[in-house]
């Protein structure tokens, strides 16, 4: 992925997840990557190592809730819930991106007009 | 069943953790739970098994990286947590200042404290907090090996020198207690090494700045011989209570570097003011002495923790 793609994912990672899980209802942290993946049409390819980090992050803050399910052929999954406050978060974040892309789009057709 | 690689590799992932073993099993066994996923999809598109679990394994990254990210993003404790943690350095500050040290109904209670809530912390998980109560516990068993020494300089006199003999009874007690003192420390401090050896020495932070003070009280006469101390407990409380901001900044701060930094960096200034308040000018070779004092409570934990590893070894399930 080019740098500057890299680093506007890297500032809205976590909207992103929030985003995917709240659609979601709950999810894996594999689950997560293969869904950003399809999703992006491999735009955004999230490293594993980088995710689970992110989770706990949110999960600290209180933004989403981790709970342990059990599976029938593997090891048991922590599987992910967005919070009451995580969506509130996400909610703001969501605004303020429309508001940044508005702008954004705003000055380039100010620029080319 | 989890494959030897993933093992070693989960293994090496949590080498460098250094957070509540609890939490650090539930990490690896999400990892493990990720790595499997991968592993089962990989050999489904027609990789060999060993491929796909290599493949699972590189796409992760490099395992101390990976430790180091859950780290900073799990180890940051709560200002609850922060306060618990600085509270026995500003209790013992108080001590200091207010110098009851003599009125034994004022210290029992206060240690009462300290032993009580080291152990309803070390049977209810071990949280971050926990080990500066702990290093204050072993206050007492460090400040009756100062007041022994003594006793045992007669002992040495008596060997190298020909000098009396001290009471067999008191020489073995003293024997009895000096060694259980030590095998109570290292026993309590191994543990706590095999967690984090940076949480060990700031749990042992608080003792070569108390001791370099027992060190001053035993070269003025001893503690109980009436001197006047008053003036004396003044740098070791401000030096305490420096400990406890500084165990605050410890417990919210993320990254691992900056958390040792700085608590070599005032451990480091508290010996140097102790020491030049207690003595004077040193000079250099007693600054020379109080800075290699410092460091070692740090490099001795660091040494030991690369010795003998750290937590327990890894279970298929969290």
């Amino acid at each position: 992925m080019h740098d500057y793609s890299s680093s506007l994912l890297h500032g809205n990672t976590d909207m992103l997840i929030l985003g995917l899980i709240d659609e979601m209802k709950s999810a894996h942290g594999y689950q997560l990557i293969k869904e950003m993946d399809r999703r992006s049409n491999g735009f955004f390819r999230l490293k594993e190592g980088t995710l689970y980090p992110l989770l706990r992050k949110l999960e600290n803050k209180g933004l989403l809730e981790g709970k342990w399910e059990s599976t029938s052929n593997g090891p048991e999954r922590r599987c992910y819930l967005i919070t009451n406050k995580g969506r509130e978060f996400l909610n703001y974040r969501k605004a303020s991106w429309r508001y940044f892309t508005n702008a954004i789009n705003l000055v380039f057709k100010t620029g080319t007009g | 069943m989890m494959q030897p690689e993933v093992r070693i590799y989960l293994e090496e992932v949590r080498s460098h953790l250094y957070l509540r073993m609890d939490i650090e099993k539930q990490l690896t066994a999400e990892l493990n739970s990720h790595l499997q996923q991968k592993i089962n999809d990989l050999v489904m598109q027609g990789y060999s098994q060993e491929e796909a679990i290599k493949n699972a394994i590189i796409s992760f990254g490099k395992a101390e990286s990976v430790a180091r990210l859950l780290y900073e993003a799990c180890c940051k404790g709560s200002w609850i947590d922060a306060l618990i943690l600085s509270f026995p350095h500003f209790l013992a500050a108080l001590v200091f200042v207010s110098n009851p040290l003599h009125k034994a109904e004022i210290i029992l209670p206060i240690f009462g404290i300290f032993i009580a809530v080291s152990l309803f912390g070390w049977f209810r998980g071990k949280p971050d907090w926990l080990y500066s109560w702990v290093g204050y516990t072993m206050l007492p068993l460090f400040a009756g090996g100062f007041l022994l020494i003594p006793i045992v300089g007669q002992f040495i006199n008596a060997v190298f020198a020909g000098g009396i003999f001290p009471p067999i009874g008191l020489f073995i007690g003293v024997g009895f207690y000096c060694l259980s003192a030590v095998w109570i420390v290292l026993k309590l401090s191994l543990q706590v090494i095999k967690r984090d050896w940076l949480l060990a020495s700031l749990m042992l932070a608080p003792l070569p700045i108390i001791g370099c003070w027992l060190f001053h009280i035993q070269q003025t006469g001893g503690l109980f011989t009436g001197i006047e101390i008053e003036y004396l407990t003044q740098p070791v409380a401000q030096a305490l209570l420096v400990l406890g901001f500084t165990s605050v900044l410890f417990i919210r701060l993320r990254q691992r570097l900056l958390k040792a930094g700085v608590a070599v960096t005032v451990l480091f200034i508290s010996m140097m003011v102790v020491g030049q308040s207690l003595w004077g000018d040193v000079g250099f070779f007693g600054l020379l002495g109080l800075s290699l004092f410092s460091l070692l409570i740090f490099v001795i934990p660091a040494i030991t923790s690369a010795a003998i590893g750290h937590g327990d070894p890894l279970l298929d399930t969290p």
